[in-house]
């Protein structure tokens, strides 16, 4: 029990079971699945995460709403159970897909909700709204489209497998930080802010052109 | 570098010096009908226009000079007499009239020819490029020959009249008289250039008109129904059929019919609730097997994909204008500027349990119009 290394895996696996149960179960769901709630309470699905280091590190940091386990876990328990997630829990595989089919599966399914720039935008109901997919994950977005956390739809493998997920997950990070061609973005709200924002400088110089061939006075 | 030239010119020639500066130019149209010939005679009768504008403006003609209309002895011999500048109105001289002319024409002319150039390439289904290209020519022609019409062949100067006495003498009556028909058999002939802007203006038309077929073809009684028949399975665009279980409760996938996937009209979204919570009216019974509903995409507002479902409320929403429809009640509007209910489509799960569409939209799908709401 001292060292990990010399336990056997199950007994690892078990243990990594009993600290999930009763230390992230709460929020992020019996299996890990995260919890279809209200998101700002609530811990998102764990499916997609496979990277040891980075579960470790959110387990030692806490990011987000998410408290820090330093001084309720020992190292060797924060190991354990961030193996057990890496290993038991993320089941929903990632690896490069393909942008263009993410890209029309992104506009079918979540732009109207999320504007194809994934800047997010308002909902119908009760002030929510959808979150920017900026700075999110990949591990997140996979986890958040398997399940549906709060108002948004759940994509099961049946409706999105596990290849589409994965390209609508290489589109999602493509677009999180394109590059800015025409240097200020708007928050890339489209032609229509652009064409606004340039009619509204435009009709500002006339104006000032007028006031200078009036000789700069009133 | 022709100007030290024309300068000297005007100061052996007095005021009367277009007649000499414009016959060269003369001579090379006549001289050469190519192409090339022509832009250059355009290009130098340019020239000599802007050169003369500028001279006219740093040198106004002295009055008793001022152009007598070449080849009226009686308005030179007037002039001779000392009439005052306000009789001897600058009509053009002659040649310089019809070179104007020529170049009016020349440029309505192009205008025609890139007019009736679109026209042939429209009809005969050509390159964007080529109707851009054409309209551009038809345009630019066109302009063209209004500014060369007011800058060549029409009084392009301020003209004072000081006050005289109120009865003029005999002579100048007799001189008003004479300058009228001058002006009156220039206006006759005229006449070339007003077929001239007529044809353009009936080019312009038929061009115009002729783009409203591409608004394409009517939609005559399509507009009431979509492809959607009793027996057709549920597709998702891949091409999948869809099962009675493929969605779980708080899930959605976008559906079409299986003969005709991705057709804009005919897309439904097929959404999966708890049956407990359906509040469907009482003539829909059956339609939703296992809590399955779907619902014609299009909103029944201004026709956008009403791709919003807020599972918490059960409730879909479009993005364009935030009409919201309430998913358990058959989707009637519950918020927004929609009207109509989303029309619903009855499903059944055959044997395989494979969804299949019951029959029709339950209303008419689409965006209301002048005949609908």
């Amino acid at each position: 029990m001292l060292c990990p290394g010399q336990q056997n895996p199950g007994d690892s696996a078990s243990r990594g079971e009993q600290i999930f149960a009763q230390r992230c179960s709460k929020c992020h769901g019996e299996h890990g699945e995260g919890i279809s709630g209200v998101i700002s309470i609530a811990g998102p699905s764990l499916k997609a995460e496979h990277d040891f280091g980075k579960v470790l590190t959110a387990v030692e940091v806490g990011p987000s709403h998410m408290p820090s386990f330093v001084y309720s876990l020992s190292i060797d328990d924060m190991r354990t159970v961030s193996h057990y997630v890496t290993d038991k829990i993320a089941d929903i595989p990632l690896e490069e897909g393909d942008i263009g089919h993410g890209g029309d599966l992104f506009r079918m399914y979540c732009a109207s909700c999320h504007r194809t720039a994934v800047r997010g935008g308002a909902l119908a109901y009760d002030g929510s709204n959808a979150p920017s997919l900026v700075g999110k994950s990949p591990e997140l977005i996979a986890g958040a489209v398997r399940w549906g956390p709060g108002p948004m739809p759940s994509f099961p493998s049946s409706v999105l497998d596990d290849k589409q997920l994965s390209s609508l997950v290489t589109y999602i990070r493509a677009v999180q930080n394109p590059a800015k061609p025409g240097g200020i973005a708007l928050n890339w709200y489209g032609p229509v802010v652009e064409g606004c924002v340039a009619w509204i400088a435009v009709l500002g110089l006339v104006g000032f052109t007028i006031w200078i061939e009036k000789g700069g006075k009133g | 570098m022709k100007e030290p030239d024309q300068g000297d010119r005007v100061s052996e020639t007095g005021g009367v010096d277009r007649p000499a500066t414009f016959a060269p130019s003369r001579k090379q149209v006549g001289k050469t009908a190519t192409v090339p010939g022509s832009l250059l005679a355009l290009g130098v009768l340019l020239w000599e226009w802007a050169t003369k504008v500028v001279r006219s403006q740093s040198h106004p003609p002295r009055p008793d000079s001022a152009n007598p209309i070449a080849g009226c002895a009686e308005c030179a011999e007037k002039a001779k007499r000392g009439a005052k500048p306000s009789e001897v109105l600058e009509v053009e001289p002659v040649s310089h009239e019809q070179i104007g002319t020529f170049l009016v024409v020349c440029a309505f002319l192009v205008a025609l020819a890139g007019g009736i150039g679109f026209l042939i390439t429209y009809w005969t289904g050509g390159s964007n490029l080529l109707l851009g290209a054409t309209v551009a020519l038809f345009f630019g022609g066109l302009g063209m020959a209004l500014i060369l019409w007011s800058h060549l062949l029409t009084l392009n100067r301020q003209v004072e009249e000081p006050r005289e006495q109120m009865q003029p003498p005999p002579h100048e009556r007799e001189a008003a008289v004479e300058d009228f028909q001058a002006g009156a058999n220039q206006v006759h002939r005229r006449g070339l250039l007003k077929w001239m802007i007529a044809g353009a203006s009936g080019t312009f038309a038929a061009m115009f008109l002729t783009m409203f077929r591409s608004l394409g073809q009517s939609p005559d009684s399509t507009i009431y129904s979509t492809v959607w028949k009793r027996g057709q399975r549920l597709m998702t665009s891949e091409g999948k059929p869809v099962s009675v279980n493929m969605l779980v409760p708080g899930s959605t996938v976008i559906v079409f019919p299986e003969d005709s996937i991705g057709s804009e009209k005919a897309q439904t979204v097929l959404l999966r609730v708890d049956e407990a919570l359906l509040q469907l009216p009482s003539d829909r019974t059956g339609w939703a097997p296992n809590g399955n509903l779907a619902f014609s995409r299009v909103c029944t507002h201004a026709g956008c994909a009403v791709g919003m479902y807020e599972t918490t409320t059960h409730q879909l929403m479009c993005p364009c204008h935030q009409s919201t429809f309430d998913v358990l009640r058959g989707a009637v509007p519950s918020g927004g500027p929609a009207d109509r209910a989303l029309p619903q489509l009855p499903l059944y799960a055959d044997a395989d349990g494979v969804l299949r569409a019951g029959g029709g939209f339950s209303d008419i799908p689409g965006p209301g119009y002048w005949g609908m709401p």
